[in-house]
């Protein structure tokens, strides 16, 4: 195999506030290989975002990393200086947000904003930075790229937006892209439309990518590779066909079964009791024993993670492959 | 980022926030002890100012420190007339913060229930509220209340009257415009489909969401009346010379400030300060920590 | 007995824009013609038999929530007609309509935006009841009780607020409120979006348990094609306000016959598949505001002929129960069968 482009160790990030401390990542370990798709698969609270915003160091105060690394090709981005980081952030590693305008300047031009980005990272002519800009476009199927580049954010759809952000993050032609949550506002034929070329542009770069998001179809579709996270752990960790046919964690077990296709029609689905704790309120030992059905004692003491073969990964002291 | 279950009630949330500035915590608290003054200011003054019997005229106009002739000791002097002016100073934030708050609350209902209306009703009962409240914030306040003490005359119950007319319009506004946005919400169109009654919807439910602003204007209003107050006093349009309040205080003392006696006119200016300035700290903490685009 | 709950008929309904009296003396001077309003819905027809369940599936801009709206008497049709157990609401007095409309009932997409924030669940719930005479207000506590324990709810968080249970808590809140007033129909427009989905399948549960308690009829407007297939009888599907298709959803999800419908089908995300690659349909919604002549699907469909940009294709009968508007649907049907199957 060949060697990662990101991998994070043991990664802890806190935040304290009135209501206490909160681990919002709590001993976070994964790996993306070149040219690898990662899909890291959560719900509201389990820290998925905060991975993204731990790679890119955007965690704002009250929250800080307090343990753990983050290497990008061996370099630890928690200890590089913010001048440092600024090259890499934009260049080399890109981040795409569910709400394009978090990456789009509402007062400026689609073109001034793609050149100033290429500016502020290469020394390039201005003929030939609005030829790349027209290019990338023009391979985000964006029709008539000619218009769009005189246009102002507020003049084009959600969709067109997105487009527009995901192509930004893209000029530079990053080695890892970090996209949290890209499709999860748009419709269902402008989601397939933009997953559709997001794919076919990271195939022939050859980009990595950490495509995190609440929807486990969407993952499905795109991820070579999936991780699995709940109340800031990653719970179970591997192939994304292996976890979705066999997956070994209770939970992932009951996400999976959870879903209508997974049941059959008009019968009661399967459902995971309870609701995800508050992270200032998290049971001792692993966080989604209060609901697990399968939970047994040991439980309540810290759980390790276990291999599971060689490409798989799970935490829980208690893990059986079901096939579903 | 963090999605956090509070386990508060949103004022006791909104309390234990503003407990996080200890500036405003002061401020707060030297709100309460000129309250507390206020209120019990007969109990408190060594004097009182309008008893002509225990006024001495020869204790006129003494430095602060002054032993008078009856055996106390004016802390902070004397005025022209020979009274305590701490005592006088007392009473005159007394008058003060009642002309204030009265008036800051009758403009808050009569504004509060104009809002609700225009906001309820639309159409053209709307228009022609707003179009009042545009006219009356078009002219300046101080302006109003001075043509309108011209033809009333003096008077406690007039300068509270004239300093009514030129607060209900703000917030008539405030409460209009947070009113409609909270209309919108889903939780008024589920009281909807749920069978209640217009008016119910609007005042049961849609009503105590738009508090928050309310308490905030309130807060400077009640500020900003104090002082028009003052000035109104201090031009002689004000309260008549038999009710003191700060403002007139200030102006009885001003003709003495070249002659060098100058705690008269200083010692009310500043507690006038305090007070307005004390109120105005804990109205912009309220600002910040009722703010729905700040809370979590 | 009439066997349809509810009917609407041809129901339209149009936004125009917000004008004030200054805005149209200035227009009625000026001799202009009255601003573009826009169609959020055009002639559709839909019944509700009772005791099914009636999927409304489409993209923004469809006027999904702007027709369970209407159909729960929060906004008004510009045109149509609303039947409740085969009486015209329109014509009933204020009286009879108010009581009658209190019979639909709608669960909304957002569970915190639906609760009033500063009220408690007691009166989140007891309100309406007791002010409609439904219950005494001293049965008010052990009625909302009940409410409660109905929707898996525990019955001590009475005193507490909105923001203090979790989403699917608070969902479950809202479908008490609704029950509390005893609806024979709920309409939910998006009521699992917001949940995660570990969340979603209990709350798709409790409708599913109502439903087969039997005295309710559902309308369920979602996105979400997986909860539909599951849980509706039938389904429409909505395109810039206009039904493309409607029919059974045993019927539609195996042989659909829009081009439209056929599309949303492929392009949803379905788990199992492993990693594959979309076949996108082109273009983008296009805005309400300027809806494309003809069909207003032929701009992205793959199999527009010239007819599609001339003519609006009405609803035909493709087989019992099931309709579509296609023009490929007109004529020779094995035609279209080649046509669509490709």
């Amino acid at each position: 195999m060949n060697k990662p482009v990101l991998e994070i160790q043991n990664l802890t990030t806190r935040f304290e506030s009135e209501q206490g401390i909160a681990n919002a990542l709590d001993g976070v370990s994964l790996q993306i290989h070149e040219g690898e798709v990662v899909g890291l698969v959560g719900e509201s609270g389990s820290g998925k975002s905060m991975t993204g915003y731990s790679i890119m160091r955007l965690v704002e105060h009250p929250g800080s990393i307090v343990n753990g690394s983050i290497l990008y090709r061996g370099r630890n981005l928690c200890s590089l200086s913010p001048e440092e980081l600024r090259k890499l952030r934009g260049d080399r590693i890109a981040m795409i947000f569910q709400d394009p305008m978090m990456s789009l300047n509402p007062v400026l031009r689609i073109d001034t904003q793609l050149s100033e980005t290429l500016k502020a990272h290469r020394s390039i002519q201005k003929y030939d930075a609005n030829r790349r800009a027209l290019e990338i476009l023009h391979a985000m199927g964006i029709p008539s790229p000619e218009i769009r580049l005189r246009q102002y954010p507020h003049e084009l759809s959600g969709g067109m937006r997105q487009r527009i952000a995901i192509a930004i993050a893209l000029l530079l032609e990053p080695d890892l892209i970090i996209a949290d949550e890209p499709t999860t506002a748009l419709d269902v034929t402008i989601q397939a439309q933009i997953i559709h070329e997001f794919q076919t542009l990271i195939e022939v770069r050859g980009t990595s990518v950490l495509w995190i998001t609440h929807d486990l179809a969407v993952a499905s579709t795109l991820a070579d590779r999936l991780a699995i996270m709940y109340s800031g752990q990653i719970m179970e960790q591997g192939p994304a066909v292996e976890i979705l046919s066999k997956p070994a964690h209770p939970y992932t077990q009951g996400l999976l079964r959870s879903i209508p296709s997974h049941n059959e029609r008009g019968k009661p689905l399967a459902q995971i009791r309870g609701s995800a704790p508050a992270l200032t309120q998290l049971p001792p030992g692993c966080p989604f024993s209060p609901r697990c059905e399968q939970a047994k004692s040991l439980c309540s003491s810290p759980v390790p993670t276990n291999q599971i073969g060689i490409s798989r990964s799970t935490r829980c002291h208690y893990p059986t492959v079901q096939t579903l | 980022m963090t999605d956090w279950i509070n386990y508060d009630h949103p004022w006791r949330l909104a309390w234990r926030r503003y407990r996080q500035s200890p500036f405003a915590w002061i401020a707060l608290i030297v709100c309460s002890i000129i309250v507390f003054a206020a209120l019990f200011a007969p109990w408190l003054a060594p004097q009182d100012p309008y008893d002509l019997n225990v006024i001495d005229f020869f204790d006129a106009k003494l430095p602060p420190g002054s032993p008078s002739q009856s055996g106390f000791i004016y802390w902070l002097g004397t005025d022209g007339q020979g009274r305590d002016m701490l005592s006088a100073m007392l009473y005159g934030l007394r008058i003060s913060l009642f002309v204030g708050v009265l008036s800051g609350l009758v403009a808050i209902l009569i504004g509060m229930t104009l809002g609700m209306i225009a906001a309820y009703f639309g159409g053209w009962i709307d228009a022609l509220i707003m179009r009042i409240v545009d006219f009356m914030l078009g002219f300046p306040t101080i302006l109003v209340a001075l043509m309108l003490l011209a033809i009333l005359g003096q008077g406690v119950d007039k300068v509270i009257f004239a300093l009514i007319l030129v607060q209900w319009a703000y917030f008539a506004r405030a409460v209009r415009s947070t009113a409609l946005v909270e209309r919108e919400k889903e939780y008024v169109e589920a009281a909807h489909s749920l069978g209640l009654s217009p008016q119910r919807i609007m005042f049961i439910h849609i009503m105590p969401n738009c508090l928050a602003p309310v308490i905030v204007l309130g807060t400077m209003q009640v500020a900003s009346a104090i002082s028009t107050e003052a000035t109104l006093s201090f031009l002689g349009l004000g309260l008549p010379i038999t009710e003191p309040s700060l403002g007139l205080l200030i102006s009885n003392g001003y003709s003495n400030m070249l002659s060098g006696r100058y705690w008269i006119s200083l010692y009310p200016g500043l507690l006038l300060l305090l007070t307005v300035f004390s109120i105005n700290v804990v109205g912009d903490r309220l600002r910040d920590v009722l703010n729905p685009r700040l809370s979590r | 007995m009439n066997r349809f709950i509810l009917e609407a008929h041809k129901i339209s309904r149009s936004f125009s824009p917000h004008e004030d009296l200054l805005g149209k003396v200035v227009r009625s001077i000026l001799i202009q013609p009255n601003p573009p309003s826009v169609k959020a819905l055009t002639d559709v027809t839909i019944t509700l038999k009772t005791g099914e369940v009636l999927g409304v599936v489409g993209e923004s801009g469809c006027g999904k929530s702007t027709l369970g709206r209407i159909l729960a008497g929060i906004l008004e049709p510009s045109g149509g007609q609303l039947m409740f157990r085969g009486k015209n609401l329109s014509d009933m007095d204020p009286h009879t309509r108010a009581e009658t409309l209190l019979k639909i009932q709608m669960i909304f997409q957002d569970p915190l935006s639906s609760l009033n924030p500063r009220k408690r669940v007691l009166d989140l719930i007891g309100e309406a009841p007791v002010v409609h005479g439904l219950i005494k207000a001293h049965e008010r506590d052990s009625f909302v009780s009940e409410a409660l324990t109905r929707v898996g709810l525990d019955k001590d968080v009475k005193s507490r607020f909105p923001h203090q249970f979790s989403g699917g808590q608070r969902q479950r809140i809202n479908i008490a409120r609704a029950l509390a007033v005893n609806p024979e129909i709920l309409i939910c427009d998006e009521s699992v979006a917001a949940l995660d989905v570990s969340i979603q399948a209990q709350i798709l549960n409790v409708f599913m348990k109502l439903k087969a308690e039997g005295s309710l009829s559902f309308i369920f407007i979602s996105h979400d094609l997986g909860v539909i297939e599951h849980l509706c009888d039938r389904v429409a599907i909505l395109y810039l306000g206009r039904i493309v298709e409607i029919g059974p959803v045993d019927q539609i999800f195996r042989d659909a016959k829009h081009p439209y419908t056929q599309a949303l089908l492929q392009e949803i995300p379905r788990i199992g598949v492993g990693k594959r690659r979309f076949n996108p349909i082109r273009g983008e919604i296009p805005s309400p505001l300027s809806p494309p002549s003809g069909c207003q699907f032929h701009p992205r469909c793959p199999h527009a002929k010239i007819e599609c940009s001339s003519r609006m294709p009405g609803l035909q009968q493709v087989s019992h129960e099931h309709h579509a508007a296609c023009h490929l649907l007109y004529g020779n049907s094995t035609h279209l069968t080649t046509e669509l199957s490709k």
